[in-house]
């Protein structure tokens, strides 16, 4: 069995923005044996790349979708098909990210077996460094979550 | 996307996370063009103050965060500031580790942006995505190419995003002998394809246009420009030290932009690819050279469409600058040289894959910022982005809205002026008024 990877994206300096880069700062600490963890800044080719040859990969971003600040979305895709709630494409407000990059994956057959979008409802992406306190609160959630011996939960959306 | 598997959908926007944001707006009277406005978002404010106060050593590693793209732009534009000031010199065979860093930039960003930006505006696809499904082998050779250059800022910047190997004075690591030599064989596949890149972009369909504005770079050097001390102008009527680049380039206000304009205090200027190669090209090296030559370049290019055949041949450069680099190492005696403060102003400048890239520093005799001030490529640009824009809405204005937002994207792409803006103008707004 291949080693997990971990890919947190953001930028640490727009605030709830570097969430998945605070996500991998925690998880360093945890001295986890059969996982890799990597930052990306979100441009999708650099996700293709760092995902091609994976089985499995977690990766842990910032999204907005209107709703309470530090809820945590899961997202599921299997073998290319999503699970039984999916991300809306084409919603990005800059039209670049995660979402693209799986897209731009599934055509070059470079996605991995297993991928876990974590996304973290964001308070504010204001310049600025510093998570709001919800969104820190979920960091330690998603943190438990990764670090739990048990196999990940099934594909859904789970609350904080 | 559709799942046909029953699925039921959430929305969720990704969020800006690299440099620029941009909106667009052209309003249209009567038929006629009566406005354009540009408005790209900035961080480098927010980072001035940041840096306001903080230690002179932190710069290269707190710029960085300000472009996902181009880290090692920032990285070294902000060291070559800092060590002004200081009075520090890096040269030598550190010197030329920080040119093979800045090589893989280059190789990154530009086949980044000719791959998966630039070349399906000139093949009619609205996306790299589309464009894949159809070229697959091509876009293959553009992301291998690209990790070519990732593996450089692995091997020397410590890891490709927000490389944590480089500081002022240097790097806290060299690499190994072994290192560098595994890259050889990649790097020599890569000047291959870049090649073929240059022959494949030199086959597009490019509008002819011609831009009028006088075009900057880092120039008098002995090689192609990357980290310099001079700048120059392709008129020469600009020349001066980088010590001098704010007397003579101001920023202002724009009351529609959140960014400030670079102004030249003798006109208006670009800077970027074009203005690199028509200021610098006897110093390609020679297959660069004659890469250029047979894509049908002269010793000028004035027409920004063709700026996807200069970063092709930008590629061939690096490539080649980036094997004769590995070839001529010696470890150097330290990673880094001392870099000790004192109060004083640095400038420092570097050509960015986008273009020139100025920084300087205010430091107090403790090494603590006073003052600092980022000059981005993308604000310099912006006017010449702007008056492009123009041109090309006022000889389209009987296409709809659809077809004019893509021919305004081909055009602000040309410039590469900021990932986010440059893939997807989301925000672009048509006014058709009728009076």
């Amino acid at each position: 069995m291949t080693r997990r990877l971990i890919i947190g994206v953001g930028n640490p300096f727009r605030h709830d923005d570097g969430v998945g880069i605070a996500a991998i700062e925690r998880l360093r600490l945890c001295g986890l044996h059969d996982t890799d963890l990597v930052e990306e800044s979100g441009e999708p080719v650099a996700l293709v790349q760092r995902w091609t040859g994976r089985e499995t990969v977690v990766l842990v971003d910032a999204v907005d979708s209107g709703g309470p600040a530090g809820t945590l979305h899961r997202f599921e895709c299997t073998k290319g098909l999503w699970g039984d709630v999916a991300p809306a494409a084409a919603v990005s407000t800059h039209g670049l990210g995660v979402l693209e990059a799986v897209e731009l994956g599934r055509v070059l057959d470079r996605l991995p077996d297993r991928l876990v979008l974590l996304g973290v409802e964001a308070a504010d992406v204001s310049d600025g460094v510093g998570l709001s306190p919800p969104v820190a609160a979920a960091v330690e959630a998603l943190v438990g979550e990764l670090t739990a011996p048990a196999p990940a939960q099934p594909a859904g959306e789970s609350a904080r | 996307m559709t799942h046909g598997n029953g699925s039921r959908r959430l929305d969720v926007h990704a969020l800006a996370r690299v440099e620029g944001e941009g909106a667009l707006h052209v309003t249209i009277t009567d038929g006629e063009l009566t406005a354009v406005q540009l408005n790209i978002y900035e961080p480098p404010r927010f980072f001035e103050a940041f840096l306001r106060g903080r230690g002179y050593e932190e710069p290269p590693d707190i710029t960085a965060r300000i472009c996902g793209i181009c880290p090692v732009a920032y990285q070294m534009s902000a060291c070559l500031a800092i060590e002004d000031a200081c009075g520090a010199v890096v040269d030598g065979q550190l010197a030329a580790l920080r040119r093979l860093l800045y090589c893989g930039e280059w190789i990154e960003s530009h086949a980044l942006h000719i791959y998966m930006l630039h070349a399906p505006d000139f093949l009619g696809y609205d996306g790299a995505i589309s464009m894949a499904r159809d070229h697959r082998a091509v876009v293959e050779r553009g992301l291998r190419l690209k990790k070519v250059g990732n593996r450089l800022l692995e091997v020397i910047g410590g890891r490709a995003i927000h490389p944590v190997n480089v500081r002022v004075g240097g790097f806290y690591r060299l690499p190994s002998d072994g290192e560098l030599a595994e890259l050889v064989p990649e790097l020599e596949w890569a000047r291959r394809a870049a090649l073929e890149t240059v022959e494949w972009v030199a086959g597009f369909p490019i509008p002819a246009y011609e831009g009028d504005w006088e075009l900057v770079a880092l120039a008098g050097g002995s090689e192609y420009p990357i980290m310099g001390r001079n700048v120059g102008s392709v008129s020469g009527r600009l020349d001066i030290p980088v010590s001098e680049f704010s007397e003579h380039i101001h920023e202002e206000h724009v009351e529609h932009s959140n960014a400030l304009h670079g102004r030249w205090d003798g006109g208006e200027y670009v800077v970027g690819p074009l203005a690199r190669y028509s200021l610098n090209h006897r110093l390609l090296p020679a297959v660069a050279r004659q890469a250029a030559a047979d894509a049908g370049l002269g010793p000028e290019c004035r027409n920004p469409f063709q700026s996807i055949v200069v970063r092709a041949v930008e590629v061939v450069a690096a490539c080649d600058e980036a094997l004769r680099l590995i070839g001529e190492y010696e470890a150097p005696a330290a990673p880094a040289v001392e870099v000790v403060p004192r109060a004083g102003v640095g400038h420092g400048a570097s050509e960015a894959p986008r273009g020139l890239l100025y920084h300087r520093y205010e430091i107090d005799g403790d090494g603590t910022i006073a003052a600092a001030t980022i000059v981005p490529p993308t604000s310099q640009n912006q006017r010449a982005i702007e008056h492009d824009l123009a041109h090309v809405v006022e000889a389209n204005l009987q296409l709809d809205d659809l077809a004019l937002t893509a021919r305004c994207e081909h055009t602000i792409r040309n410039y590469d002026p900021c990932i986010s803006c440059a893939t997807h103008f989301l925000d672009l707004r048509v006014d058709r008024v009728s009076t």
